[in-house]
């Protein structure tokens, strides 16, 4: 039995002893270019990470090769995506060759090979160099620039290509939701003084997204009920994703995709998600106390009333 | 996918049938809504509402009074917070408790109770620890939460309690010097085993409303989260930690047991695997240090290079037994 065929939670498992594996080899790497062969060369990391790289591969590639081949070659293929794309970003000194470098080797990882462990590791790495390269350089509106990964995840979930690019699907989706819970509290972190973050253009976004997976399960229901509470379920949604911060909305989205598609590992992330963004927006800086206090006051009064709607018209299409 | 083909019986299923190209992307969406059971998520999304609902109002509630508005008088933050006591309270009767709703009201009665006791400290500055206040708050929720017929209840009783444990052991045992931290860690992981032995002799007498998989799995994260901690301070030098250690091997090989012959669940097991991975990683990690000091490049290099291939056996380990594991047990959720 693959990987692949295990529950969902298991591959969780198994990516988790794979990445330590693979942090432990990065180590490896630093030592042998800067403790070993005392480089001061960030490029000679890189070299190393080729390397790697090519071993992991091939190690994935073999037809009859074993479980701890194939654990091996995923954590050493990580370790040697991470190696390139950070010696290179290193050696130009900007994260932005970082993001390009491991969007390349993204893409080689999905010609050369079908681990679904390895692939969300790359794609992840990809959307971390991303991220980082957007703070480093304190680009403006780094919170809508973030967003820009959803639609592309969401695009890839609901119209996936026949090489499976489920785990990058995956990676894309969970960038803004993971960015905005690490960053909640950082208004007064030093790259983040005076520069106009942004959230408008995603909060946009979001509700957009958010009604388009409500449209698409509008449009397949037959039944003219179902129709109804869709539409008003709709309306509620889309106000409380315009009260919601854009992370909370994120969050609302990834349940919403859940229920569209009837995956319970999103809706068991979307729900997990929704609560830490609950107990971080506690700290957030943006606004004090009492607003927030209000705005959670005034989303739960409509998420209540909008089950009060649903449950209602159950009740009357129950008792016809 | 043609007519002859059978209908795909889940999300996996589908996704197989797209990457074999045996349907198109457009056709994607379909064979997801023909394997999508309906009512199932119907229920979902109304629970969810409901949870989500309730879960941002309240949340809005704690945050109003811990603002500690200034314009508002005493009197009238202690009428909000009794009126909003006493009208969930009596809502959860009139909506019964076997309800959703009704147990959603009940446990808003809960979290009244505990935003009560924070406005009386704010009020009267009795200068109370944050333990009496957690303490008081679980005394005083016990019986809601016996009569609830809720798991998500006891959920939130429970969490109170161990609050409550904690911030008594850190703030009074521990500064007094009557408790080593390790020996408070082992109290915080061993008290969640204690309240998942309740669950289930509970669920045996008849509880079935207890019978919720999450909660199960959360009572056993909350345990094995608490003494990986201690185990892990042991491994990596402190040897005061050795009770920890231990408790949490013997916690480990109880649950194992216990989710393997008796009451099997593939997803308990794969929990506690991910856990004894990770502490079988850093034991490695501890030999190895001990046996090659990494004092020099070429001791480093080599150690990090066994560290490596450690891990990696310590991964394959995991694979495989899960494997293993998962044709002996059926798993409760696969998708």
């Amino acid at each position: 039995m693959s990987n692949a065929a295990m529950p969902w939670y298991v591959r969780g498992v198994i990516g988790i002893g794979a990445w330590i594996t693979a942090l432990v080899l990065v180590a490896l790497g630093g030592a042998i270019v800067f403790s070993l062969l005392d480089l001061n060369d960030p490029g000679a990391v890189a070299v190393v990470g080729i390397g790697y790289l090519a071993l992991g591969i091939s190690l994935l590639r073999k037809e009859q090769s074993g479980v701890f081949a194939q654990q091996l070659g995923i954590a050493t293929s990580a370790a040697g995506a991470a190696l390139v794309s950070g010696g290179l970003a290193a050696e130009a000194e900007t994260f932005w060759v970082g993001c390009l470098v491991a969007g390349l080797l993204t893409v080689i990882v999905i010609a050369l090979s079908k681990d679904k462990i390895l692939q969300f590791l790359v794609a992840a790495l990809t959307a971390g160099f991303y991220v980082g390269a957007l703070i480093d350089h304190r680009t403006p509106y780094f919170i809508d620039l973030v967003a820009l990964a959803t639609p592309v995840g969401l695009y890839l979930l609901l119209r996936p290509t026949e090489r499976d690019l489920m785990p990058t699907a995956v990676a894309l989706l969970g960038v803004f939701p993971v960015v905005s819970l690490m960053l909640a509290d950082s208004s007064s972190a030093w790259w983040a003084r005076d520069l106009e973050q942004g959230g408008t253009f995603a909060q946009a976004l979001h509700i957009v997204l958010f009604l388009t997976l409500v449209f698409l399960h509008w449009r397949n229901s037959t039944d003219s009920k179902v129709k109804l509470q869709v539409t008003a379920f709709a309306v509620v949604a889309a106000l409380v994703c315009v009260l919601l911060p854009p992370g909370g909305s994120a969050a609302m989205l990834i349940l919403m995709l859940a229920f569209v598609i009837g995956s319970r590992p999103f809706a068991v992330i979307g729900a997990a998600l929704q609560a830490q963004f609950i107990a971080r927006y506690y700290y957030s800086l943006d606004m004090n106390l009492f607003d927030k206090s209000l705005l959670l006051m005034a989303v739960g009064a409509l998420l209540l009333a909008a089950w009060w709607v649903v449950q209602r018209a159950d009740a009357r299409g129950e008792s016809r | 996918m043609t007519d002859s083909q059978a209908a795909p019986a889940n999300l996996a299923e589908v996704n197989e049938l797209r990457h074999a190209g045996e349907i198109t992307a457009s056709q994607y969406l379909g064979a997801v809504r023909q394997c999508r059971d309906s009512d199932y998520w119907h229920r979902w999304a109304m629970r969810a509402l409901l949870v989500l609902g309730a879960v941002h109002l309240l949340a809005g509630v704690i945050f109003f009074f811990a603002y500690n508005w200034d314009e508002l008088s005493s009197f009238s933050k202690f009428g909000l917070l009794q009126s909003g006591l006493v009208l969930s309270f009596v809502a959860a009767i009139v909506l019964r408790l076997e309800t959703v709703s009704g147990q959603g009201m009940l446990i808003a009665s809960s979290v009244f109770t505990g935003v009560l006791l924070a406005v009386i400290g704010q009020v009267y500055q009795t200068g109370a620890d944050a333990w009496e206040l957690f303490a008081a708050w679980t005394v005083l929720t016990l019986p809601w939460a016996l009569v609830s017929k809720s798991s998500a209840h006891w959920m939130f009783w429970i969490v109170i309690c161990l609050t409550a444990v904690s911030l008594y052991g850190a703030q009074v045992m521990v500064a007094l010097g009557h408790l080593e931290p390790t020996e408070l860690a082992i109290v915080t992981g061993v008290l969640p085993i204690v309240f998942l032995a309740c669950r289930e002799a509970a669920l045996r007498l008849g509880a079935e409303w207890l019978d919720d998989g999450w909660f199960r799995r959360g009572l056993v994260v909350f345990a094995m989260g608490s003494l990986f901690f201690p185990a892990i301070a042991f491994v990596f030098s402190n040897d005061s930690d050795l009770p920890g250690f231990v408790v949490f091997l013997l916690v480990t090989a109880a649950l194992a047991y216990t989710y393997m012959q008796v009451l099997p669940d593939f997803s308990i097991l794969a929990i506690i695997t991910a856990f004894v991975t990770v502490l079988g990683m850093a034991i490695g990690g501890r030999l190895i240090h001990e046996t090659i000091s990494f004092d020099g490049s070429g001791q480093l290099v080599v150690g990090l290079f066994l560290l490596g291939g450690w891990c990696a056996a310590m991964t394959t380990g995991a694979v495989r037994f899960l494997r293993y594991l998962h044709k002996e047990v059926s798993p409760e959720v696969q998708q």
